[in-house]
């Protein structure tokens, strides 16, 4: 009995003595892992937590032995000093020493790691335990885990074994040194004078036939993104990260109930996956998804500029599914145009339109490399009005309508013949709107502060609809649809401040259509109860925002690294 | 006592009320002489009476008040410790020149420490101010609460907190500075904490 207690006492002090660890380095997600794993000592932690917080901070306890140097020189270096967490500074972790910290994503921690028992180098990837619902997810990833180290490419990075230190799950793999694509400072990439496009090729071309590897061992990676995607001294790409891969196989024998917790979960980092993946749409994810992703990474290195990542995840899964990117020669007119048309290719919404292998794609940069003409071939007319759409679909949209209605209204005109000065009148303020459209988009593309523009849109397009209803031919009516039209479209931009800001707008300037069109008010109750229902749409309108934002924190929530 | 009671006290104390100013000062007590313990014996390697210090730094308090110009009892503890820091410093000093004798240095230390304790207020504040957010964001008068507990603890459960978390070494060097096995000083560090947290609990 008193033995059992002591070896839970010893197991106690041991997990508490890594927390006061972790505390002192600043390692806060650690902290938070041991936590998770460790409910029952939580009271303790904390304890642990407001101490640490007592301590002489660190450069308190520095400027006293700098100021005054040690005041027994031979004990100060018989023990490192206060400052034991020091660059440089070696934690032990199992069968490995953790040297120093490469980077740390949603997942958790990668380290450079010395194993001690074949006194090799290896990166070492820590899970941090909130990542595990279930022992059921565990179990998982330990085969995962298992199956992503039978793979073996000269562009992968080998997986060498997996396994759990103090509850803790890690994964230890091939140490590249050099860096990511997202960090590394290749000379090829970063030269703006000239970047060398033929390395770039080459570059993807390895990238893709790593991927073609994968999927040809029925593993779509679903996570390729650069920093995902390791360059060696010699400029060798390795993939890495099979940690979201899901292996084809094991799904197609996941029963029914497993497909129910899968279902809705969206994994991948936004702004670097494909349109069903942001969508959700998981029986569409294939390895032509991996291809859109491809695509990204290409558009990145070729323009310096990541085509879809927007300031939150949620804008960024939404110019995923719906938006366009400027033409990669757009950016940057040096750009040779077959492997513009190559990137546009792998970026097409509609998977059957990308490449339809990784093969093809290798092949296709091949021929690029190869000076020889590429399959891709540029966008007919229809797909270019569909991408300018998805470019500037605010621009698009006023401009379309505008063109409607000033059709209508001259057919009306030239059949009909009514004044020639009220017909020029309406026509002067469809121009206006016309031309004012152009200039807010030009303010979108290129003004630093796009929401003050967003709101200096809507105010516009109200008051022109306002001058619009004062000048039309009574009755005018219907025409009063215009608003709810604006406020609801002010709602496309996710935020609830516009749609208010239209809301309230809509409502003074229906105050002052009524003041200035008595015929309006000839029931007065009924632009009373028009304004109400104006009100309501646009709360109702707000709230739905809302919602979407909650939803959208949540899923912010759930990956920390963004 | 809540956030309220504290700022309720600093601002009585402000207005001239002793009472309030004993109050305020005695409840920072233990919370001063553990900050003072942790700093000076990380330095010194050794056990220190601290009571000089915390005795200096409470006086100096009391003169200086009208240089204090926060609110929360987050800039109090602050400027307390800004204070604090500075006769740490001269504390040391004065070890370090009496080991030395060196006379010049003592010397200069004085002018030093003359001008520094009038601008001294001033200058802690504002380094303190520039805090890191985690500690801005954690309730203060936790630090407080949680000094009172450590100093009622029994004599080496104050120390081996004091070595090992305000310290910051390893148990084996607990260990060595307390003459015990490693064992030996873990297992009271573990009951030293159960204590700690009992006492917080249960006041």
């Amino acid at each position: 009995m008193d033995n059992e207690q002591d070896q839970s006492s010893e197991s106690v002090i041991k997990v508490l003595n890594q927390y006061v660890d972790y505390l002192q380095n600043s390692d806060q997600e650690s902290c938070h892992s041991l936590q998770a794993v460790n409910p029952e000592l939580r009271p303790l932690m904390a304890c642990l937590d407001s101490l640490e917080q007592l301590a002489p901070r660190r450069e308190e306890s520095g400027q006293l032995s700098d100021s005054l140097g040690p005041h027994d020189a031979t004990l100060l270096q018989a023990t490192p000093g206060p400052q034991r967490t020091a660059p440089g500074k070696v934690t032990q972790f199992g069968n490995y020493e953790l040297l120093e910290e490469l980077g740390r994503g949603g997942m958790g921690i990668v380290y450079k790691a010395r194993q001690k028992d074949l006194n090799r180098i290896v990166a070492l990837k820590t899970i941090l335990s909130h990542q595990f619902a279930s022992e059921e997810e565990v179990r998982r990833f330990y085969q995962e885990a298992r199956a992503a180290g039978r793979l073996q490419h000269a562009n992968i990075i080998s997986i060498h074994e997996v396994g759990q230190q103090m509850g803790q799950h890690y994964f230890t793999m091939d140490y590249i040194p050099g860096g990511s694509l997202a960090n590394s400072r290749l000379e090829f990439i970063n030269h703006d004078a000239g970047r060398d496009y033929y390395q770039i090729a080459s570059l993807m071309q390895q990238v893709t036939k790593a991927v073609d590897y994968l999927h040809s061992q029925e593993i779509v990676h679903r996570d390729l993104k650069p920093s995902n995607i390791l360059i060696d001294d010699q400029g060798v790409a390795y993939v890495t990260d099979f940690g979201l891969a899901k292996i084809f196989a094991s799904q197609q024998l996941d029963d029914v109930q497993d497909a129910q917790t899968q279902s809705g979960m969206i994994i991948g980092t936004p702004g670097y996956m494909s349109p069903e993946q942001a969508a959700g749409q998981l029986d569409e994810i294939s390895a032509r998804s991996d291809i859109f992703s491809l695509g990204i990474i290409l558009y990145e290195l070729l323009t310096g500029i990541s085509p879809f990542k927007q300031q939150s995840p949620l804008e960024s899964l939404v110019a995923v599914i719906e938006g366009e990117p400027p033409l990669p020669r757009v950016q940057n007119a040096s750009i040779p145009g077959p492997l513009e048309l190559i990137c546009l290719k792998c970026l097409e919404k509609d998977p059957a339109a990308r490449y339809q292998t990784a093969q093809e794609l290798a092949d296709d940069l091949e021929r690029f490399i190869a000076g020889e003409p590429v399959l891709a071939q540029p966008a007919n007319l229809r797909q270019q009005f569909q991408r300018w759409f998805r470019r500037q679909p605010a621009l698009v949209s006023r401009l379309s309508a505008i063109v409607l209605a000033s059709g209508i209204i001259q057919t009306v005109y030239s059949t009909q013949g009514v004044d020639f000065n009220y017909h020029l009148k309406i026509m002067t303020l469809f121009a206006l709107w016309a031309i004012l459209a152009l200039f807010f988009q030009w303010g979108l593309d290129h003004l630093e502060n796009k929401i003050k523009v967003r709101f200096c849109w809507s105010a516009a397009d109200v008051s022109l609809l306002t001058g619009l209803l004062i000048l039309a031919d009574a009755p005018i009516g219907i025409l009063l649809i215009g608003y709810p039209m604006l406020i609801v479209s002010a709602g496309l931009f996710f935020y609830v401040r516009l749609v208010l800001f239209t809301t309230v707008l809509s409502l003074l300037a229906v105050t002052v259509l009524v003041l200035v069109r008595p015929e309006l008010a000839v029931l007065w109750q009924y632009p009373v109860i028009y304004s109400m229902v104006l009100a309501i749409l646009g709360l109702i309108t707000a709230y739905q925002i809302y919602r979407v934002r909650v939803l959208s924190r949540y899923y912010e929530l759930r990956r920390p690294e963004r | 006592m809540s956030q309220t009671h504290f700022q309720e006290l600093i601002q009585r104390t402000r207005a001239g009320d002793r009472a309030a100013e004993n109050e305020l000062l005695q409840k920072c007590r233990a919370y001063i002489s553990l900050v003072a313990r942790a700093q000076i014996e990380g330095w010194m390697r050794t056990k220190v009476d601290a009571s000089d210090l915390v005795q200096q730094t409470l006086l100096e308090a009391h003169q200086g008040l009208e240089q204090f110009k926060g609110e929360t009892e987050a800039e109090w503890l602050g400027w307390l410790r800004g204070i604090l820091k500075h006769n740490t410093l001269d504390f040391a000093r004065k070890y370090q020149g009496a080991a030395k004798r060196d006379v010049k240095r003592e010397f200069s230390l004085d002018q030093y420490g003359a001008a520094a304790s009038r601008s001294a207020a001033q200058n802690w504040e504002l380094k303190d101010s520039m805090d890191t957010p985690s500690r801005i964001l954690l309730n203060r008068e936790q630090e407080i609460l949680m000094a009172d507990a450590v100093s009622e603890l029994p004599e080496d459960y104050q120390e081996v907190i004091m070595l090992r978390n305000l310290q910051r070494l390893s148990f084996k060097q607990v260990a060595e500075r307390m003459n015990r096995s490693p064992g030996a000083v873990q297992m009271l560090w573990l009951r030293a904490l159960n204590q700690l947290q009992e006492r917080l609990e249960h006041p």
